[in-house]
């Protein structure tokens, strides 16, 4: 018995001596320089640069922001950074022949402990028009009811868009997550590829299904009215109207709306009776392939069984990563150059959704919608989901939408 | 725990068995004046040199106590409860064994603790342990503790050199009952052996050292689990960052990881008079990390604390005594920059970096005297003075916030004790006064508006740096009910009010009931603010 006290006060007092030089001679925290160069090396040399560039410095963990605008060179120093782990965003924007041009870079999870650092950050532009998403909810209402998930796709520029054979899908990992995905592809340029779990695409020809501007539609789970009394009267959405449904064939829990339009279940395994995506926040995507998608062809992360569909980030329309919380920002599955932030509820089945932030409201109406390529930016969290939010256009073609 | 709870059950029944065997010496009453005067008088015991208590013997005693005891009142820190109610059992003795003398003490506590916010985790929440989780729901927590002490020292050998050692052990179980909630467990335990050497007749000095070591493990949860719950992971003076119990992914298991390391010398002059000085130092480091299978750097403490007592007792029909004590303690606030290892197969936190970010300071010094009239039953009368001196001084040095509370407290007190036939009525009386010489609560973080700032901080501040008038009766009846035992019946009361602008804000709202919030009230006659604390126990002394 005295032999095993001694050996337990013997392995206490090495314990202590570990813990003791964990903490010996740790500096006191003071402020560090750092200054960013902006490059846009990706973007084709027609296209007009901005002036100057809002360069922030966002540590989560701290919740501390620094922002600075740079000079005539892309270039900015700070020097009242705290230690820590930083994303570094890079935005800015320029009107040219009517159309507006964002760019936007950035780079995340960089630690900043030290002073002297430079980081070069080469931005890609887009031009405002295009295909956006524009409102997500993934929540699911009271009662643990998730049916009346949907996703509002919206046309935020100046021409007519097309809907058919658009794809939306959510990546691989489902959640935010600390788990390691190291996908394996063929090329091995892991880096230029998003990597879908699940792949749903809308018919048509190629012009069946046009959106003009200021138009939305709706991608609804089921296009029911889910605040039926045989639904979930705490349901904040009616789908009836939706443009188009995710309706799993063969199968009768579910009943079909013959009115929506039957999106095509591309890649992916979907469980149940219905595409449940998870309420904890996926990371979203739009995109347009350049052929037909191949469900037997998947690429999968080094010793996991995960199989899951590699798209080439360039074709890409849009994407937004909804992570569970805000503790989750930098577990971040998505590309910065698709999303540099996230976006999240802070709840499960609360019936809260997120939406874009308005940047204006045009002359005749038409509201234009935030897409600087970060969602933590660019959304809003809503208390109630709502279908076709601050007056979205219904398209013509939808003749069942009350 | 069951294990653990019959083990605790066993040594409370040899504790008693042994001490009230040993006890069959003693042919007299204790009655509770002779027990303080002695506890006074054993001016080694009060030390934490357990060999010195051979040299300032505690007389022989047993006892046994059931107690309880409420608070309430709106003068608190805001992680206290509105209102708490404990139940306790304990029993305590001091004896011979052989030439050796021993004292050992165990006490159960039961308690609720109403009205609690901004602590979703700790069962015990310090100024100087920055790193927790932290909620605005009002909230209860119940709560049961264990705790056991010991005391022994062998007779001076070769009439030069004794030894000694004093050991605690102490387990505490709790729970916070609302969403978010959580359940907690926690162990400590420490070890001071120690040394005296005689000087001759009348010197001694003494030589302690401490090894102390505590684990706490906090799980939060959420009963309902459809609804996710905002919480702060506190870093101290206000700063947080954003977390939320509950989901996937929500935040996990906390523990705490302590280990101390101290040691105190003293010197005793033994004469007509006493005197003894003790010097003593620590330092301690406690580590908090989240989520045991993927450990998680949550912040670490380091605490360095000194100090030093003197105490004197002047002997006679009026004994005197006077004690000096003081002591400085400095704990540093450590973060740590950590990176998430992904290489497959080893996903590990790994620290890139650590900085002191915070500090918390704290002085304290002590004076007390005390009178008492001598009798055969302990004393006839006391009568005391104490003053208390205070000083805290945090700070978050980036961005700097601080928060510093300076108080002087002067309390009279006094006793009588009344003795009718063979039972003694001791009746207590206490008067005092706190002045708040400096303080405030200065945030420049990046949530001035939070409502850790607003509701938690800036009304601990009005707390801490409050004037306020403390006034408190006491009796204790005991009735021997054999030739070496008594019952005893105690009821403490004490009433903390407080003229300040403590609680001059108010609970606001839309008119739809909707954004709750605080508005200042400014120009309607401030409520004082107040807190009674009393306490009723029933036992025997054998």
């Amino acid at each position: 018995m005295k032999k095993y006290i001694t050996l337990f006060i013997l392995l206490l007092t090495l314990v202590s001596c570990e813990q003791f030089k964990e903490v010996t001679d740790v500096p006191v925290v003071a402020n560090i320089s750092a200054s960013v160069s902006v490059t846009s090396n990706a973007v084709a040399s027609d296209v007009p640069r901005p002036d100057t560039y809002t360069v922030k410095f966002i540590n989560y963990d701290d919740n501390y922001e620094v922002a600075k605008t740079t000079d005539a060179n892309g270039k900015v120093s700070v020097a009242d950074i705290i230690p820590g782990i930083y994303t570094v965003t890079v935005t800015g924007d320029i009107a040219y022949k009517g159309f507006t041009y964002y760019y936007s870079g950035s780079i995340v999870n960089e630690k900043i402990t030290t002073s002297g650092n430079n980081f070069t950050i080469d931005v890609n532009a887009s031009k405002a028009g295009d295909l956006i998403i524009k409102e997500i909810y993934y929540n699911g209402s009271t009662g643990y009811y998730f049916k009346d998930q949907f996703y509002e796709i919206y046309n935020n520029g100046e021409e007519v868009q097309y809907v058919d054979g658009l794809c939306i899908g959510t990546l691989l990992p489902l959640t935010a997550t600390t788990a390691t995905y190291n996908w394996e592809v063929p090329d091995g340029m892991p880096e230029n590829y998003v990597y879908f779990g699940v792949i749903w695409q809308a018919p048509g020809s190629g012009t069946d299904y046009p959106v003009l501007p200021g138009e939305s539609v709706i991608i609804a789970q089921l296009a029911h009215n889910h605040t039926a009394a045989d639904k979930n009267p705490l349901s904040p959405v009616d789908l009836s109207g939706a443009e188009f449904e995710t309706f799993i064939k063969n199968q009768t829990v579910n009943a079909d709306n013959p009115n929506a339009i039957n999106m095509e279940h591309r890649f992916g395994t979907v469980y149940g009776t219905q595409w449940l995506a998870t309420v904890f926040g996926a990371a979203y995507c739009i995109f347009f392939p350049d052929g037909e998608i191949d469900p037997n062809t998947y690429v999968q992360p080094t010793g996991k069984t995960d199989k899951s569909k590699n798209i080439p980030i360039d074709l890409i329309v849009d994407g937004v990563e909804l992570v569970n919380n805000a503790t989750k920002i930098t577990y971040k599955r998505m590309p910065t150059t698709l999303d540099a932030g996230a976006t999240f509820t802070g709840g499960t089945y609360n019936g809260k959704s997120v939406s874009r932030r308005i940047k204006e409201t045009l002359s005749d109406g038409r509201v234009i919608y935030w897409d600087t390529n970060n969602s933590t930016d660019d959304f809003q969290v809503n208390d109630a989901a709502m279908v076709r939010r601050n007056g979205a256009g219904i398209p013509s073609w939808n003749t069942w939408a009350k | 725990m069951n294990k653990m709870k019959k083990y605790i059950i066993i040594s409370i029944v040899a504790l008693s068995s042994l001490f009230s065997a040993q006890a069959q010496v003693s042919k007299s009453v204790t009655y509770p004046a002779s027990l303080e005067i002695n506890q006074a008088k054993s001016v080694w015991f009060n030390t934490t040199n357990a060999a010195g208590m051979i040299i300032t013997p505690v007389d022989n005693f047993n006892l046994l106590t059931v107690g309880y005891s409420n608070e309430n009142g709106e003068y608190k820190l805001q992680q206290d409860g509105d209102s708490k109610n404990n139940l306790s059992i304990s029993t305590e003795g001091a004896t011979n064994l052989g030439e050796a003398r021993i004292w050992g003490k165990f006490q159960y506590n039961n308690s609720t603790i109403n009205g609690t916010k901004f602590n979703t985790i700790m069962l015990d929440p310090v100024a100087d342990m920055p790193y927790y989780i932290a909620d605005p729901n009002k909230s209860y927590w119940k709560k049961q503790s264990y705790d056991m002490e010991l005391k022994a020292a062998t007779p001076v050998l070769w009439d030069v050199v004794g030894f000694g050692i004093a050991a605690k052990y102490y387990t505490k179980t709790g729970a916070k009952q609302i969403d978010p909630r959580c359940s907690s467990f926690k162990y400590g335990i420490s070890a001071t052996p120690s040394v005296i050497v005689k000087i001759g007749e009348n010197h001694t000095i003494g030589l302690s050292a401490t090894y102390e070591n505590s684990f706490e493990r906090t799980t939060p949860i959420n009963s309902d689990s459809q609804h996710d719950q905002d919480a702060y992971v506190m870093k101290g003076l206000g700063n947080y960052s954003v977390g939320v119990v509950g989901g996937l992914g929500g935040l996990s298991i906390f523990y705490y990881k302590q280990n101390l390391v101290g040691g105190a010398i003293q010197y005793g002059y033994h004469s007509d008079f006493d005197v003894l000085a003790e010097g003593n130092y620590s330092y301690q480091v406690i580590d908090v990390f989240q989520t045991p299978s993927k450990p998680k750097r949550m912040g670490s403490t380091v605490q360095t604390k000194m100090g030093g007592n003197i105490q004197a007792i002047f002997n006679g029909d009026y004994t005197s005594k006077v004690t000096v004590d003081g002591y400085y303690k400095n704990t540093n606030g450590i973060e740590f920059i950590q990176e998430l290892d992904k290489t497959y197969e080893v996903q590990q936190w790994v620290t890139m970096a650590k900085f002191i970010r915070s500090y918390y300071k704290f002085t304290a010094a002590s004076l007390n005297y005390d009178l008492f009239k001598v009798s055969e039953q302990g004393y006839d009368w006391r009568a005391g003075l104490k003053a208390t001196y205070s000083d805290r001084s945090d700070e978050y040095i980036l961005p700097k916030s601080t928060l510093a509370a300076k108080n002087v407290y002067a309390e009279l007190n006094g006793k009588k004790n009344f003795m009718v036939g063979n039972s003694s009525v001791l009746l207590g009386v206490n008067v005092g006064y706190n002045y708040n010489i400096d303080g405030g609560y200065d945030y420049t973080g990046a949530n001035p508006t939070s409502t850790v700032v607003k509701e938690m901080f800036e009304r601990d501040i009005a707390f801490l740096t409050a004037n306020y008038i403390q006034a408190g009766i006491n009796v204790n009846a005991s009735f021997p009910v054999s030739k070496s035992s008594a019952l005893y019946v105690q009821g403490d009361c004490q009433y903390i009010r407080s003229n300040d602008h403590t609680n001059n804000l108010v609970g606001m709202t839309d008119a739809d009931g909707s954004n709750f919030r605080w508005e200042t009230i400014s120009s309607i006659l401030q409520t004082p603010s107040q807190r009674i604390f009393a306490t009723v126990s029933v036992g025997f002394t054998f």
